[in-house]
């Protein structure tokens, strides 16, 4: 399986009235070919940004300043807009987290398939388009597809909504699916019918995904491999079962000892005491030192380098340089 | 965590307890529809359930944001209903409190944390002087975690786990017995979860708090429940120990949402059996009297679509209502 898509260094500053968020700092991760690819991370830690930075959606004040995007042997930051558009949708789509507010409510959600496949498949007619309309909904699992695709938006639950935006980010067969929180917004009985469909369509499809969630049972479901991300970083990738089993950066530690496991009973939740960073003035050092059990001097003020803790799995803490041995300072 | 089962005392009695909404012509909305059940003092009752099953509307009428259309809600011997006197409901404000979902929409934007929190104080007349109420809401400040400093701050300058121990303080103020937390912890990350689960269990074992905790994530109700009802569509369709209920669901619907949460364990999760539900949610506009899980159930019969089963209890503790399971 071959790197489908590659950031490197990738920097993503956000202008704002009281000054600049470095929303993104230095990231890098790949993508395989088919394979699904868990970003996780509390809001505020910049996985969002990273997203719509490789898709060219930032907000008028973002802005990539450093590192580059590689899809297919080129490099999607230096495309233009209009050479953007042609990447958008057919190569890489995206799904939303709410799919409420990112269907238009006054559109049939039949023409707002198709409204995909008008930008992207020029040669298509309209019979065509209906047809692939039609195919692509029965596809994501919505029953009577015929009668669905005249309906509104409000005439469908919020499972329902989701899958309608999925089959749209799919109509025309993109190589690369980002999925922004696509079952935050949803219950739970519902959100495993969805993981159900993405794993379903994955094989169908042989598209590769990248999720982004922060609910680490979803990643445990899905994932091939998984990126921690934290202050605008990336602290940790690397196999799920590696991560969940072996995990190296103290924050991910923190993060999978502060959930509750469904089938064991412990007393108390072991917190991370404290907040994220500003990033506004992100730390010098490693973004996660202030909360740290484990924190050095060197911490504060240095950013750790990538050490390797297995086959493929990388992270970025001091406690794995070969100096420290151990010893707090 | 948890009280000795011996000295149980009912602390809430809910008995048969019904809201329902009117939404237009001819059709009603059975939101809560005959509910009993008991919380005892010093427990945590956990209730789940999908969006929509009622369990909001469930713990707002208990204390008396709604008013029932029938049914009766005793609190400590005190009736629950609009029959109080004045003096009586404000007695009952003094002992019960709610913490609200959402700490953004939950706090005043223009007044500081000092007045937010200091407001119950003011009108239940438990601090006699400005400088007596600066200091009890200093007090309950450090209690959940935060500092006097940020008494004189605005909403907008915390974040969200900080504005909900700002929630915390305010249903503290008055002292109560009996807290009603409405999904306090699902607008907020992970590592902020866990600070807020921690604090309101810590607070529960100093002041011998009751809670009612409300939620959709069921792993993190079965950590902080000593028992829990599941709902649906309005009804209560099981109540047990929350070991009880993730060891051995009875209901079809319960195994089914057990079923569905994910387990942060890749091992255990990608080779795991899941029980699918069918479809979504049926409208609960105008039900039938068939049981209310009928239509999504796998093992529906003709019974099940003639009436609705009662709550039973199969087990010392343990209450179904199905009627093919019990």
């Amino acid at each position: 399986m071959g790197k489908i898509l590659e950031v490197s260094n990738l920097t993503i500053h956000i202008k704002t009235h009281k000054g600049t968020v470095q929303a993104v700092r230095d990231v890098n991760f790949y993508l395989n070919e088919q394979e699904t690819l868990a970003v996780v991370g509390e809001s505020g830690s910049g996985k969002s940004i990273t997203m719509k930075g490789i898709m060219g959606i930032l907000p008028k004040n973002g802005k990539v300043t450093e590192g580059t995007v590689m899809y297919n042997g080129k490099d999607l930051t230096k495309y233009t807009e209009r050479e953007m558009q042609t990447i958008r949708g057919s190569e890489i789509a995206m799904v939303f987290q709410d799919p409420m507010t990112s269907l238009n409510p006054t559109m049939r959600i039949g023409k707002q398939i198709e409204e995909m496949l008008k930008a992207h498949k020029m040669d298509m007619t309209a019979e065509q388009r209906k047809a692939r309309a039609i195919e692509l909904l029965s596809l994501v699992g919505i029953s009577n597809p015929e009668q669905r695709y005249k309906q509104y938006p409000h005439q469908l639950s919020g499972g329902m909504r989701q899958r309608v935006v999925i089959a749209i980010a799919l109509a025309c067969d993109p190589k690369v699916l980002i999925a922004d929180e696509p079952t935050t917004a949803l219950d739970v009985t519902i959100q495993a019918q969805i993981l159900d469909l993405m794993r379903d369509l994955q094989k169908k499809t042989k598209t590769s995904i990248i999720i982004i969630t922060h609910n680490l049972g979803v990643v445990a479901n899905i994932a091939d491999r998984v990126a921690v991300m934290y202050g605008g970083k990336l602290v940790e990738t690397g196999d799920v079962y590696e991560i969940f089993k072996n995990p190296c950066h103290e924050y991910t530690k923190g993060l999978l000892a502060s959930i509750p496991k469904a089938h064991e009973k412990g007393n108390r939740l072991r917190a991370i005491p404290g907040t994220p960073p500003d990033l506004m003035d992100p730390p010098k050092g490693c973004p996660f030192a202030a909360r740290c059990n484990e924190t050095m001097v060197v911490c504060q003020q240095f950013m750790p380098e990538y050490s390797d803790c297995g086959s493929d799995h990388k992270s970025a803490c001091w406690l794995l340089d070969p100096r420290a041995k151990g010893g707090k300072a | 965590m948890g009280i000795n089962k011996t000295e149980k005392q009912v602390l809430l009695d809910v008995q048969h307890l019904k809201k329902y909404f009117e939404v237009g012509k001819n059709q009603t909305l059975k939101a809560v529809d005959d509910v009993t059940l008991q919380i005892y003092k010093g427990e945590t009752l956990g209730l789940v359930g999908e969006s929509g099953c009622g369990k909001s509307t469930f713990g707002r009428t208990v204390i008396h944001l709604y008013e029932p259309t029938s049914g009766t809600v005793t609190f400590d011997g005190m009736k629950v209903d609009k029959s109080m006197s004045r003096k009586q409901a404000h007695e009952l404000t003094g002992r019960m409190q709610m913490i609200f979902q959402d700490p953004y929409a939950s706090l005043n934007p223009r007044r500081k944390i000092m007045d937010i929190v200091g407001e119950g104080l003011d009108a239940h007349g438990l601090a006699k002087k400005r400088k007596d109420k600066e200091e009890q809401v200093i007090r309950l400040l450090e209690t959940v975690g935060l500092q006097a400093e940020h008494a004189d701050r605005f909403p907008h300058e915390f974040s969200g786990g900080q504005r909900q121990r700002v929630g915390i303080a305010r249903a503290l103020a008055v002292n109560p017995d009996f807290i009603v937390c409405d999904e306090p912890i699902s607008a907020l990350d992970v590592s902020i979860q866990a600070q807020v689960v921690n604090l309101l269990e810590e607070l529960q074992e100093k002041r011998g708090l009751t809670y009612l905790f409300i939620a959709h994530d069921l792993s993190m109700v079965k950590h902080i429940s000593d028992r829990i009802g599941v709902m649906y569509l309005g009804y209560l369709v099981e109540l047990a120990d929350s070991e009880e209920l993730f060891n051995n669901p009875v209901h079809p619907y319960t195994k089914a949402l057990l079923s569905a949460i994910p387990i942060p364990e890749p091992e255990i999760e990608k080779n795991r059996k899941r029980i699918m539900l069918e479809g979504t949610l049926p409208s609960p506009i105008n039900l039938g009297n068939e049981c209310k899980f009928a239509s999504r159930c796998p093992h529906c019969s003709e019974q099940c679509k003639s009436a609705q089963p009662p709550l039973k209890e199969i087990k010392p503790g343990h209450f179904v209502a199905c009627s093919k399971f019990c």
